[in-house]
């Protein structure tokens, strides 16, 4: 089981609109990998940037549930570890498609910054 | 207090909260519900006391209110929102139902059926092709009162439904059937509130264009009832799609008008050679369309965004 990260200083986070933009590219990630929930999706998000990534963790289901409607991703429910039904998320076939494309595009804008930052 | 006490009071009052500052299912209360437990887990295993976790949990979890807002904002007022596959293969069950009713009309030719049997169902069909939630809600009211009507029609007039023409009737059903099967609330929560209404609206609807069919005569005197009762949920279910509280006004008066057509008819049915199974029919399609109008009213005064209502939710 994951540690809780302690949460960094206002500083050190990352700007809002950024993790806003991210969110979906993240949550395709992560759901690529295997199927998660909420709660572990946030998890995962916090590790994979040591903790400098923090969302409001309430905010990530209407991301989730945005991400349904448009067919990207699909729930299902099932008896998590603790007993409790436990709402799932799985990848559609439109969402590795989008998860393709989002990665393109990331890759197309962090090869600018890291050229632009290297002549700098 | 014990921990678990203290917990699950923590997890009531953010619910209460939740609850209150917009309209969340049920299904996905229960989600942010399970991440608050998780989160309040999480944090005492690394030692925080009870009720510094509780409050540091829904601080991460986020102001129950915005929360709130943002949920209403995806999910829209009248439920879930279809996936692709289920609306189109709904919409073209839909649209071949309305064809199967439109041949098949045997009802006096007036101006009243061409709205009911024809411009209404298409302005549904474009909304549930669009998939827009209002228009699944009512699908989910035609597609399963439809059924409930075929069954009690079956089992009382066995005779007179499967004489006229067998195929059609078993075919009706099984469109309806097919129909009902791709928009029903299947999951927990799928149809909110300000839905169902628009749901139980439908059998008022049915009640009030049948109460024309029954005793249709021509003279105003006696078609008044019938004609105010259908425009009452028309404006009805316009209001509930508008989320405005006249809409239960409206459903209230047409449950009283609908009231009045039972009462003509049950009057005016003795006249008639009619069968007991056939009265019986006709009373009770009335009946529960009165029953079906103040349940709408009851559940659109409570669902009711504003008095006048909005337009942007026609969209959601």
């Amino acid at each position: 089981m994951p540690r809780a990260v302690r949460s960094p200083k206002p500083a050190e986070r990352i700007a809002k609109d950024l993790i806003a933009a991210s969110a979906t590219a993240l949550v395709l990630s992560i759901l690529n990998k295997g199927d998660s929930y909420g709660y572990a999706i946030i998890q995962e998000v916090r590790e994979l940037s040591g903790g400098q990534l923090e969302w409001s963790e309430g905010m990530l289901y209407p991301v989730l549930h945005r991400m349904e409607d448009q067919e990207l991703i699909e729930s299902f429910e099932e008896r998590g570890e603790n007993g409790r039904k436990r709402k799932y998320y799985r990848l559609r076939p439109d969402g590795r498609r989008a998860l393709a494309e989002e990665r393109r595009q990331w890759d197309v804008v962090h090869a600018a910054l890291t050229k632009a930052w290297r002549t700098a | 207090m014990s921990d678990e006490h203290e917990i699950e009071a923590a997890i009531t009052a953010y619910r209460a909260q939740l609850e209150a500052a917009a309209e969340i299912g049920r299904s996905d209360l229960a989600e942010i519900e399970d991440h608050l437990r998780e989160l309040v887990r999480e944090l005492r295993e690394t030692g925080m006391p009870v009720g510094a976790a509780v409050v540091e949990a829904a601080h991460r979890l986020g102001e129950p209110a915005a929360l709130a807002r943002e949920h209403a904002r995806v999910r829209s007022a009248f439920g879930a929102k279809l996936s692709r596959a289920r609306a189109w293969s709904a919409t073209a069950l839909v649209v071949i139902q309305i064809g199967l009713a439109l041949a098949l009309f045997n009802g006096p030719e007036i101006p009243v059926f061409f709205v009911t049997t024809l411009v209404l169902p298409a302005i549904v069909v474009i909304g549930l092709a669009a998939r827009l939630t209002w228009a699944r809600a009512l699908i989910v009211g035609m597609s399963s009162y439809a059924l409930l009507e075929h069954v009690i029609y079956l089992v009382l007039l066995r005779n007179e439904v499967w004489g006229e023409n067998p195929w059609v009737t078993a075919a009706f059903m099984v469109i309806s059937l097919g129909t009902f099967a791709f928009v029903a609330p299947w999951r927990r929560g799928e149809i909110t509130q300000a839905g169902a209404a628009l749901v139980v609206l439908f059998a008022a609807f049915s009640a009030a264009s049948s109460s024309f069919g029954f005793g249709y005569t021509g003279s105003l005197d006696v078609m008044l009832l019938p004609y105010a009762a259908l425009s009452a949920t028309i404006i009805s279910g316009c209001g509930i799609v508008l989320r405005a509280r006249w809409a239960a006004i409206s459903a209230g008066a047409a449950s009283v008008f609908l009231l009045g057509c039972w009462l003509q008819l049950a009057d005016s049915l003795f006249d008639y050679d009619s069968s007991w199974a056939i009265r019986g029919a006709l009373l009770g399609t009335l009946g529960l369309g009165v029953i079906a109008a103040a349940g709408t009213a009851v559940l659109s005064w409570r669902t009711a965004r504003t008095k006048l209502g909005t337009l942007r939710s026609v969209l959601s």
